[in-house]
């Protein structure tokens, strides 16, 4: 095993800076990206319900992350795409920060993150590197979470060539576009997407009846709904 | 408990006479009718046994009552054996009972006591058990009530003559053997073998005075406490009277339990010039018993060739069969028998004693005298019966043998488990401690055994938890006093006995799984004998929890939770649903979970929902809770091992006392996991070998919905909570698809997964497109949605489904539409009190779905 050490004091300055409850849990996903692009790592760090402020002196920590089983260990390189950012879900509240992981860390390894906060190590979860069968989708969910608008017009329009009875090309597409703020065009790839949606999962049977458990491409209607109200310059929406 | 008191003055007997404990066996043979009770030919008269049994068991309510109440059927005479005639066609053998004698027989002052015999002396390490039943744990409530009742006795005459100056009851404990062999008139040789355990208590004693009101001896009365015997039969005998043959083959075991019934009586001179002393020796004894079978086999198949013409019959004697299937003992020596009023407690005179015996005699009973050896009951004898019959003779060749000691009862106390007491996986703290002292009396020790028995055998420590093949005994003795032998694991427990004696005995006991069951019993060995421990109960055993109802769930918990009973029940009721239950039985939800590596019991009355957040997201932490809130359910969120990963079950290592609901196919839990899914947000993924049998999609329970699966760009809203209402069997609103001219789309109306309250969190939103009256295809008025909050009860609709349709004004384009109207929810599936369901399998559609 190789441990792969970084240094993440910046991480913690938010933390610090929060006036953040004595973590709980130590919570850590891997999109696995792919090769010649990134992975992502999504350390989050939920509180408990002390009110206990954290002590600056808790992240004094060059310790973060462990890899296992990778041969080039020493070449991982960490970086943070954007600024770590707070979190609510129900009362579950906590920090989060984005790691880009270049270059992509190998399917199979194994990466956990470690700290010690107030004389108490935390461990994460230990996650495994594992890609989808067809691998676009790694890439695709990675170019969203980085807002790289150029790789998933890429990806949806290497789709749109080779899968065009597929939505997955437009609706990339569609949402690169949309990064893009070419709201018509972005528009009219989801709409297409979503045409080939209700052609490839048809709401209801052979004999009419509707499936059970079939729901709609709530995505894509989202997506819609984002594009059209930035089009008339508003914001939001319901849930 | 008892202890051996031979050198105990009180029991000491200077002085031996004459009695005899004789044991008659009835022959099957000689009886034919398998099924009819055997009688025992003896020697007294039914006037005399009846004074007797109203001078020894006066004062024995209880146990006179019982024996008239089994004996009603029998025939109370006292006759000895005799020659019996015989015929070969005849149904029934033709015993007669003997003359009795009223004229006193003198005793025979010179007779040679027989030595003691080997095969029956107590032995420290071979003691017989007692109470004789070794087999399933007996409740002995009853016989422990009238335990104390006699003890009581005694002890209330502690300041009368003669009466027990120590307060204790004196048993006497031992073994007798009787042996028949019953030859064939022509050939052939049956043989009966009974194996008696006796524990007779001394129950009254008679003050004997003579004149001046001098107390010169004390008659004692003995009753069965809690003996037993077993016995077995096997051979032939065959009789020939001219052509005409009869033979007929024996077969069979049988025991008694401790409903036996034996009396008997010594005496005890306390004169140097005892008037009685030409009759009544110091230390003479009597005892009889007659017992009562319990379980018995004894078969005999008896072939009759009357010359030409053969006949078979063959009988047996069925178990619950009270007449004398086993075999019976009863009086049959030369001792005399005290004629005694019935007993009211006062002292009897000399001259009455001696006018009250009553002798007999017989050319074939034991005429050796019965007189304590050493304090002891014990001899041997052999006697040979000739009995006639009309064309032969048969032979009867009896063996007797005893040896029974005296002993000084005190019965150890097993303390029950603490009410409260719950066994948990191996926890120091949680140990249970028990002390067993053998006596109250200072200074008396014995050898400990504790025997911790049907243990139970789970898997793993709790239902999800440990290691699935571990099949190890769920309690066990700690190890580490240095007074035991390392304890010995038997097939449902363990053996854990003292290197030595001790005045009293503390033992731990832990358990390793959070359902651990057991029963724990002890014995102390005293005096080569072992006795029980009694519980407060009056139980020969407790039980580990304490569990009166036996249903393997500590009682204190059932009570703390309000249920009883079945412990394989499923009856949870809250919330209301489809049906009760949750798939987890009484039993496991007491054994309990290990819900994030943390132990916990469930509410057996609360419908729990076991959820596994594959994806390890707050997100989906957060829509959990948010869904056990305005669901009602209980949910728990477990980790990876704590479920079956490919079956999904939650209670792999469950065992025993599995839900009835689930007919032993476990109870799965929901796996939620975050994946990229394309265009929806989520899915309630059911299992495909479900799928392929139904040929569609069907939404169940927890057993048929194998995934939740959400995108990871909607972990935000409440598809999840919406998913997880699939998986507890909750359907959207309407299940019509409207067809028209919305092209592409699914549009909203009526009956469709867009129709009823708004704030379903079953039901579509944001329809692209609905139908108006006018069976237009319009623009979906997405600013009039609302937030989905709530499962729902009423199906009526709400906003804009609600009320008729009508138009209204669109303030985002100034136009009149119609409203969308989609009306009130048609799914009874989407109802939260009447659709959720944990226990289903596979189900049809709910109605209007």
């Amino acid at each position: 095993m190789t441990r792969t050490l970084i240094k993440a004091a910046w991480f913690w300055c938010l933390l610090l800076t929060s006036g953040f409850s004595l973590a709980e849990q130590l919570r850590l996903t891997v999109y696995p990206g792919q090769a010649p692009g990134s992975s992502l790592v999504m350390l989050s760090l939920s509180a408990g319900e002390s009110d206990t402020v954290i002590d600056p002196i808790w992240f004094d920590t060059t310790r973060l992350f462990e890899i296992s089983n990778s041969s080039d260990s020493e070449l991982i390189k960490f970086v943070t795409p954007k600024a770590p950012w707070t979190f609510d879900f129900g009362g579950i509240k906590g920090v989060r920060q984005l790691f880009a992981v270049k270059p992509a860390l190998t399917t199979g390894v194994e990466i956990v993150a470690e700290l010690t906060v107030r004389e108490q190590r935390i461990v994460s979860n230990r996650a495994k590197v594992a890609r989808l069968q067809d691998d676009f989708r790694d890439s695709a969910r990675v170019a969203i979470l980085l807002d790289d608008a150029q790789t998933l017009l890429t990806i949806g329009g290497r789709l749109i060539q080779t899968q065009p009875d597929q939505t997955h090309g437009y609706r990339y597409r569609g949402f690169a576009l949309e990064m893009l703020g070419r709201y018509p065009e972005a528009e009219e790839d989801i709409l297409k997407a979503r045409t080939i949606f209700f052609e490839n999962n048809p709401p209801a049977d052979a004999d009419g009846r509707m499936i059970p458990n079939w729901e709609p491409p709530e995505i894509l209607d989202r997506a819609l709904r984002r594009i059209r109200l930035a089009e008339q310059g508003s914001s939001g929406g319901t849930d | 408990m008892t202890i051996p008191s031979t050198a105990n003055a009180l029991l000491a007997i200077p002085r031996a006479l004459v009695t005899l404990c004789a044991l008659a066996w009835a022959n099957h043979a000689s009886t034919d009718g398998l099924g009819v009770p055997l009688q025992t030919v003896e020697s007294l008269d039914q006037s005399i046994q009846e004074t007797l049994q109203g001078a020894l068991e006066s004062t024995e309510s209880d146990y006179q009552e019982a024996s008239k109440t089994s004996d009603s059927q029998r025939d109370w005479n006292y006759a000895e054996p005799r020659v019996a005639s015989e015929g070969v066609e005849a149904e029934e053998d033709q015993e007669e009972s003997n003359v009795v004698s009223s004229a006193i027989i003198k005793l025979k002052p010179d007779i040679i006591l027989p030595e003691r015999s080997e095969s029956l002396q107590s032995t420290p390490e071979s003691g017989a058990v007692l109470p004789a039943n070794s087999g399933d744990p007996e409740d002995i409530s009853d016989s422990m009530k009238e335990s104390a009742s006699e003890t009581s006795k005694v002890t209330d005459r502690g300041s009368n003559r003669g009466s027990n100056e120590e307060g204790q009851s004196v048993v006497w404990v031992g073994q007798a053997r009787i042996t028949h062999h019953n030859y064939g008139g022509a050939e052939g040789l049956h043989t009966v073998q009974v194996n008696h355990t006796i524990y007779l208590a001394e129950v009254h004693r008679f003050d004997i005075i003579g004149e001046d009101e001098r107390l010169v001896g004390q008659l004692v009365s003995l009753r069965d406490k809690k003996g037993g015997w077993t016995s077995f039969q096997d051979g032939w005998t065959r009789s020939a009277c001219g052509c005409a043959r009869d033979i007929t083959e024996f077969t069979g075991s049988a025991y008694g339990g401790s409903d036996q019934k034996i009396v008997g009586w010594i005496y005890h001179s306390m004169v140097e010039d005892d008037p009685l002393g030409d009759i009544l020796p110091n230390g003479a004894y009597s005892v009889k018993w007659d017992d009562i079978s319990t379980d018995s086999s004894f078969t005999s198949t008896r072939t009759i060739i009357k010359c030409s013409e053969s006949f078979t019959k063959s009988q047996s004697i069925l178990e619950g069969q009270q007449a004398v299937a086993g075999p019976t003992w009863s009086l049959q020596s030369s001792m005399p028998i005290p004629m005694l009023p019935s007993h009211d407690g006062q002292p009897i005179s000399v001259g009455r004693l001696r006018e009250a015996f009553q002798y007999y005699k017989s050319d074939y009973h034991d005429q050796q005298t019965r007189q304590l050896i050493d304090g002891k009951m014990r001899g041997v004898y052999t006697q040979k019966i000739p009995i006639a019959t009309s064309c032969d003779s048969k032979l009867r060749e009896e063996t007797q043998e005893w040896f029974v000691q005296p002993a000084i009862e005190v019965e150890p106390k097993l303390a029950e488990t603490p009410y409260r007491w719950r066994p948990k996986r191996g926890d120091e703290n949680n140990t249970l401690e028990f002390t067993v002292t053998v006596s109250d009396l200072p200074g008396v020790e014995g050898k400990f055994r504790f025997t911790l028995f049907d243990v139970t055998r789970e898997k793993g420590w709790a239902v999800n938890a440990g290691d699935r093949e571990d099949d190890a005994l769920d309690l066990r003795f700690v190890e580490d006093d240095e007074n035991f032998l390392a304890p010995k694991e038997s097939d449902d427990g363990w053996v854990l006995e003292a290197n030595r004696t001790l005045e009293e005995a503390t033992i731990r006991i832990e358990a390793d799984d959070y359902g651990a069951w057991g029963r724990l019993r002890c014995e102390v060995n005293t005096g080569g004998w072992w006795f029980p421990c009694v519980s407060m109960a009056g139980k020969r055993y407790i039980t580990i929890p304490y569990d009166e109802d036996q249903n393997k769930i500590a009682d204190f918990w059932e009570e703390q939770k309000g249920i009883s009973g079945d412990a394989t029940a499923d009856a949870d009721k809250t919330p209301e649903g489809r049906e009760s239950g949750d798939g987890f039985s009484n039993y496991e939800e007491y054994r309990g979970f290990q819900i994030q590596g943390l132990w916990r019991d469930t509410e057996p009355t609360e419908k729990d929902l076991f959820v596994h957040n594959a994806s390890n997201r707050e997100e989906i932490t957060s829509s959990v809770r948010e869904f056990e809130t305005k669901s009602s359910l209980t949910v728990h969120e477990i980790n990876e091992d704590e479920l079956d990963r490919a079956s999904r079950i939650v209670n792999f290592n469950r065992g025993i006392n599995q839900a009835v609901s689930r007919d032993q196919k476990g109870q799965a839990g929901v796996i939620v996991v975050v994946q990229e899914l394309d265009d929806i947000c989520g899915k309630a993924a059911s299992d495909p070998s479900i799928e392929e049998s139904l040929s569609w999609s069907p939404i169940g329970g927890p057993n048929v919905t194998q995934l939740v699966l959400v995108d990871p760009s909607c972990l935000y809203g409440t598809t999840t909570v919406h998913e997880l209402g699939h998986a507890v069997n909750l359907w959207h609103p309407g299940g019509r698809y409207l067809v028209g001219d919305c092209e592409d789309s699914l549009p909203a109306g009526m009956d469709t997964p867009y129709s009823g309250p708004l704030n379903n969190y079953m039901r579509y939103r944001n329809a692209e497109k609905y139908i108006g009256p006018d069976n237009k295809c319009y623009k979906y008025p997405k600013h009039l949605e609302e937030r989905r909050s709530a499962f729902v009860t009423d199906p009526t609709g709400t906003g804009m489904n609600a009320g008729p349709e009508r138009w209204e004004y669109n303030t985002l384009d100034g136009k009149n539409y119609p409203y969308p109207v989609s009306g009130d929810a048609t799914c009874s599936g989407t109802l939260i009190d009447k659709s959720p369901s944990l226990n289903q399998d596979a189900k049809t559609y709910p109605t209007g779905c």
